[in-house]
């Protein structure tokens, strides 16, 4: 096993790492080319089993909860909470959902217990080190201030360099970690830190910034709509056949809808998560008064000032449509479900919680979320 | 993987890709994973990435005439947050143009910030074979073929016939 730890190799052709088929000659188990890299590995620790890892179903599990961690802070902040209060719970409780993958869920739970004081990114990341080497010099350096427990210093340093786990996009089975300044475009950013071009070079060097670019849906596009828009916005009763843009169904005749002042309607689950994201219709770009107050931390894509929006937001369940979401989403946590985010993230799930009936029709995106289905718009006006 | 979860609009999208597909355009998933798209795009006509021979259909794979070019290759993933947030696509096809890099990676708004939920896969892969139609070097993503582009463009479009039929061959 040792020996299959330390021989990491990369297929070039698929542009990430592999477990390479060793024949007679080394293949690459995906495209089946032989343009595969041995990584050099002299530092790998082999406190992770590569199985664990190395399996394809374990990576995708996982992958959206460790992307939604380390590549949005939003998400980060309510799975830090999470797990906080599950750290003070019995552990009992939430071992039984992810099926193969509860070893490695045992692995994060017993380094979230014992690192209580850090935060969680960091003992995942310290997890997740079994696999990689080289960061350990900025690793260390890094968990002092961590330790120090001063948020506000943590946070400085969240803005100079973001923690990555990432996920192919294209496979989603590659995970990679390092320090990244999000505060560059991820295009042209030559990483600061040097951990990335230690082990990848050329395109995968590319491509993996780029989709951490990519992955944070925040990054790009209008700011959020002003909750006050939001919340004017009527709802109307479609007369007509209408199909909805967002999740390309028909809207029943009779049933409500929400109008745009561009009079474009869209069911509430819809258009609510949008404008949560960007102030502007899908369909004619027209815009709502955009909430500038998140111009910072929406513009630079860094996680300070939205974790302390989420914060305040969660606790007091000021917007729309959220507030019944919220509920759920800790009685999920209560159930078992460890990690809560808020929508549109819900979907992020849809590997991972298969084991778990209901809540989880394979309806549209927009649906999955009962809270916001078009039959309950009304709710929203609430407040 | 994730497809037992698959939200109805991505089905509904795939269904209609399949059964309506748009001229010039394939869009099949994956077997494995219904969120990855095989594409092809075939180079529209009157443009440097335009095809001499026959467009073979990945579904049938059956060809009758020899193909020469303008057939592109390419990759679209949808990610969880769709369509909340844009598919990624990348050529596989290697081509020459000043909006697409070395990577395949592709210059396009509607992929990044002006990306909208009433955008689909249809759309974004006209915009992407319109694209190739309106090559833009006023915003590259690849700065040396934009510069050549702009001050020697017979010069240019010519490299990017030559490509075409290099690397775009539809094999």
């Amino acid at each position: 096993m040792d020996e299959a730890i330390a021989a990491r190799y990369w297929c070039h052709v698929c542009s990430q790492m592999v477990d390479p088929i060793m024949e007679v000659e080394i293949k690459c188990p995906f495209c089946q080319s032989g343009f595969i890299e041995e990584m050099s590995s002299g530092t790998v620790d082999n406190q992770v089993p590569d199985s664990e890892f190395g399996s394809e179903s374990a990576l995708s599990l996982w992958a959206p909860i460790l992307l939604g961690m380390m590549g949005n802070s939003r998400r980060r902040r309510r799975l830090r909470r999470v797990e906080y209060e599950e750290g003070e719970d019995d552990n009992d409780d939430g071992e039984a959902t992810l099926g193969g993958a509860t070893e490695f869920e045992h692995e994060i739970e017993s380094l979230i217990r014992r690192g209580r004081s850090r935060r969680s990114s960091a003992t995942i990341l310290q997890l997740l080190q079994g696999i990689r080497a080289g960061i350990l010099a900025s690793e260390s350096e890094n968990s002092e201030g961590d330790r120090d427990g001063e948020r506000d210093r943590v946070r400085d340093r969240d803005r100079e360099r973001e923690r990555v786990i990432l996920i192919n996009p294209f496979n989603q089975t590659f995970i990679v970690q390092g320090s990244y300044d999000s505060n560059n475009d991820a295009n042209q950013n030559q990483n600061p830190i040097g951990s990335f071009g230690d082990y990848f070079i050329g395109p995968g060097l590319d491509l993996l910034l780029q989709h951490l670019a990519d992955n944070d849906p925040n990054r790009y596009g209008t700011l959020p709509a002003q909750k006050e828009a939001i919340e004017a916005l009527p709802n109307v009763i479609v007369e007509e056949p209408l199909q909805c843009s967002v999740c390309l169904d028909d809207f029943e005749i009779g049933t409500e809808a929400r109008e745009m002042p561009c009079k474009h309607k869209f069911h509430g689950g819809c258009i609510l998560p949008w404008l949560e994201l960007h102030s502007s219709c899908p369909v004619c770009r027209h815009q709502l008064p955009a909430d500038e107050s998140k111009l910072d931390s929406e513009r630079a894509g860094n996680s300070s000032d939205r974790r302390e929006f989420e914060n305040t937001n969660s606790e007091s369940n000021i917007s729309h449509g959220t507030s019944v979401e919220e509920g759920e989403s800790e009685e999920r946590s209560r159930n078992g479900r460890r990690f809560s985010f808020p929508w549109p993230f819900n979907s992020l799930f849809s590997s991972s919680s298969g084991s778990q009936p209901g809540g989880n029709h394979p309806s549209s995106t927009a649906s999955s979320s009962p809270a916001n289905a078009p039959g309950s718009t009304s709710q929203t006006d609430e407040n | 993987m994730a497809n037992s979860n698959l939200p109805r609009r991505i089905i509904k999208e795939t269904q209609r890709l399949l059964s309506e597909p748009a001229p010039g355009i394939s869009a099949s998933p994956s077997e494995d994973n219904m969120r990855y798209f095989n594409v092809m795009i075939l180079g529209p006509t009157q443009s440097p990435y335009e095809g001499l021979g026959s467009w073979r259909s990945p579904s049938t794979s059956s060809c009758g005439v020899v193909e020469t070019g303008g057939v592109f290759k390419l990759e679209l993933f949808l990610p969880e947050e769709y369509p909340m947030a844009a598919p990624k696509v990348r050529f596989l096809t290697k081509i020459y143009h000043p909006n697409i890099d070395k990577l395949g990676r592709i210059c396009l708004d509607i992929l990044k910030d002006k990306w909208s939920p009433a955008l689909q896969i249809r759309t974004v892969l006209l915009s992407i074979q319109a694209l190739l139609s309106a090559p833009n070097p006023d915003d590259p993503l690849s700065e040396n073929i934009a510069k050549h582009w702009k001050t020697k463009e017979a010069e240019a479009v010519e490299t990017a016939k030559e490509w075409t039929r290099l690397y775009a061959s539809g094999a």
